[in-house]
């Protein structure tokens, strides 16, 4: 290099000054080119400028990629929407990738348990920013082979579902859209699967939702208060109805509980800063569990498929109810897996109460809380959600105002006239509540669940 | 002995004949829906032109659909094969009703359902 550079100096100077001024010309024409050149294929100049002082001055030799784009920077982006600002540390993300290559390699066993959980660790102590740039960091053959090691492993050493779901629940939470999508590349497990709803007939039928419907996404606010009531809930029964899913057990709940426990549904949500939202569920022993999920819902022609707003209101969707739904769905793995339950198992994945359940035998009712303590119950917050199997059990049946294997929740009492008025899941909206006599409430119903605050 | 053999033979014959008449055998093939045809499965808010439709306490030859026009209060009807049913301005006729299933299950477990085809013209 020295020889051919002295040499170049001494031709040039054997040429004289005129030779100079050529290459300066040259050199600075080639200057001029390559910033033509920069401008048409990159569009990111300040941020690759600043990625390459950065390397420079870490010596770390790898950029990071731009700043991220996520979710909830578009309009009607709830709380906590926006970019992140969180500073990268390069030596930070530097030992980070570091550590998930050292752990991918495995051992004399290949990659077990303990390396995938050293993994987690690794990345549960990153910043957003710098989970995207470990993420950027690694290459497709590395993130399939992580993935293929949680899901598979070797000899069954992956992780189970739920494992993988707090992971996932983790990198949700503080990732950016653009790494999501690229993990989504190599696993389903980061968005509930809405293909399996509805059974083998709609799978067989082009027309279907499981086949119509995509990922979404949907102007929305976290809550909406009305604007007719500014001081009222923002958790209400009228914000929702069932959608073309089976979940009335968990839509029933979720009605009762916005009647009874507003505040409940807007402590279990929380905004993240990358516009995904984390929803508080509960297991079946009632301890905590924190599921991670993005504002996109299954949606056809831009409107969500499953839980729905009322009809005919203007303005952003009110997003809790599609989260509540989707995470319940995440939860248990995929939509197909929230159709058909007992709304006790919605009590307590909402709210980590053990309800009292009043069941009724195959030739016998249940003998369910006498009025005044169903009055009781609602008075202090309770919830009470009934259940119908495939008997026309009343009247009320066979003249179409009762549902076989449905869900209802009780709204409220009337000791002195005897009644009970419920509310059936499809909507207030179009299917105002239903109230009946005591005698027709005690005959009507397979099940009651009872939930006290 | 020998007719014993030869029997034994023809009994083994007919056995794997009819095992793999069995195992080539097809179903039925489901009949051929009209054209514009809708399923509304049981107790699943369904979108149809001019509103939604749910079908409900599906019986062998009956069953009842709650008609929902869009921003409206539901209706509901007693519907049989043949029937029409209004939905705002649309107008649909009920093609089929299939009970599905009697299998005792949880609330959101039907699988019955209704087929009901546009009325066009």
């Amino acid at each position: 290099m020295i020889v051919a550079h002295d040499g170049a100096v001494r031709a040039s100077s054997e040429r004289g000054a005129t030779g100079l001024e050529y290459a300066g010309i040259l050199a600075a024409a080639a200057v001029v080119v390559a910033a033509i050149i920069l401008g048409i294929t990159r569009t990111d100049i300040p941020a690759a400028v600043s990625c390459e002082v950065g390397k420079i001055l870490t010596s770390t030799g790898e950029c990071a990629g731009g700043p991220p784009v996520t979710y909830g920077s578009g309009p009607g982006a709830g709380p906590g929407g926006g970019e992140s600002q969180e500073p990268v540390d390069q030596q930070a993300v530097d030992d980070a990738l570091d550590s998930v290559r050292t752990e991918l390699e495995g051992g004399f066993f290949g990659v077990r348990s303990g390396n995938l959980d050293e993994i987690r660790d690794t990345l549960s102590d990153l910043s957003g920013p710098e989970l995207d740039a470990v993420i950027a960091g690694m290459s497709d053959d590395e993130l399939e082979k992580w993935v293929n090691e949680l899901e598979d492993g070797w000899l069954g050493s992956g992780w189970d579902y739920q494992a993988r779901r707090d992971l996932w629940s983790m990198i949700v939470s503080k990732a950016s859209t653009e790494t999501l999508d690229r993990l989504a590349s190599f696993t389903d497990d980061l968005q509930p699967d809405f293909r399996d709803v509805g059974g083998d007939g709609a799978r067989e039928d082009p027309e279907s939702v499981a086949n119509q419907a995509e990922w979404t996404d949907i102007p929305h606010e976290l809550f909406v208060t009305d604007a007719d009531d500014p001081d009222g809930p923002a958790v209400k029964p009228t914000d929702l109805r069932q959608g073309a899913i089976g979940d009335c057990w968990l839509i029933a709940t979720m009605g009762a509980i916005a009647q009874q426990q507003p505040g409940l549904i807007e402590d279990a949500i929380t905004a993240n800063d990358n516009g995904t939202y984390t929803v508080r569920l509960y297991t079946k022993d009632g301890d905590p569990v924190y599921v991670t999920v993005t504002p996109d819902l299954p949606g056809i022609d831009g409107a969500p498929v499953f839980v729905k707003n009322p009809s005919g209101r203007d303005g952003p969707a009110e997003l809790w109810p599609h989260l509540l739904e989707k995470a319940a769905a995440q939860y248990r793995g995929t939509y197909g897996d929230i159709e058909s339950d007992w709304p006790s198992e919605a009590i307590t994945m909402l709210t980590g109460t053990d309800p009292q359940t009043y069941q009724g035998g195959l030739f016998s009712n249940p003998d369910p809380p006498s009025l005044s303590s169903l009055s009781a119950t609602l008075n202090t917050g309770g919830l009470i959600l009934l259940s119908t199997d495939n008997k026309d059990r009343t009247s009320l049946y066979s003249d179409g105002t009762i549902v076989q294997r449905h869900a209802y929740y009780v709204q409220s009492v009337d000791e002195s006239n005897g009644t009970v008025t419920i509310v059936n899941p499809w909507g207030l909206q179009s299917y105002p509540p239903i109230t009946m006599s005591y005698e027709d409430f005690r005959a009507s119903f397979i099940r009651y669940d009872v939930a006290q605050p | 002995m020998r007719a014993f053999v030869r029997l034994m033979v023809t009994a083994v014959a007919v056995a794997i004949a009819v095992g793999l008449s069995a195992c080539s055998s097809t179903p039925e093939p489901e009949p051929e829906l009209p054209e514009g045809a809708i399923t509304v499965q049981q107790n699943v808010p369904t979108p149809v032109e001019g509103g939604e439709l749910v079908a409900y306490n599906i019986s062998a030859d009956s069953a009842w659909l709650s008609v929902v026009p869009t921003g409206e209060t539901a209706r509901k009807q007693e519907v049989r094969v043949g029937d029409t049913v209004e939905v705002g301005e649309a107008e649909f006729t009920v093609h089929a009703i299939d009970a599905g299933s009697d299998d005792q299950a949880a609330p959101g477990a039907g699988s019955g359902q209704v087929v009901v085809v546009p009325v066009t013209g």
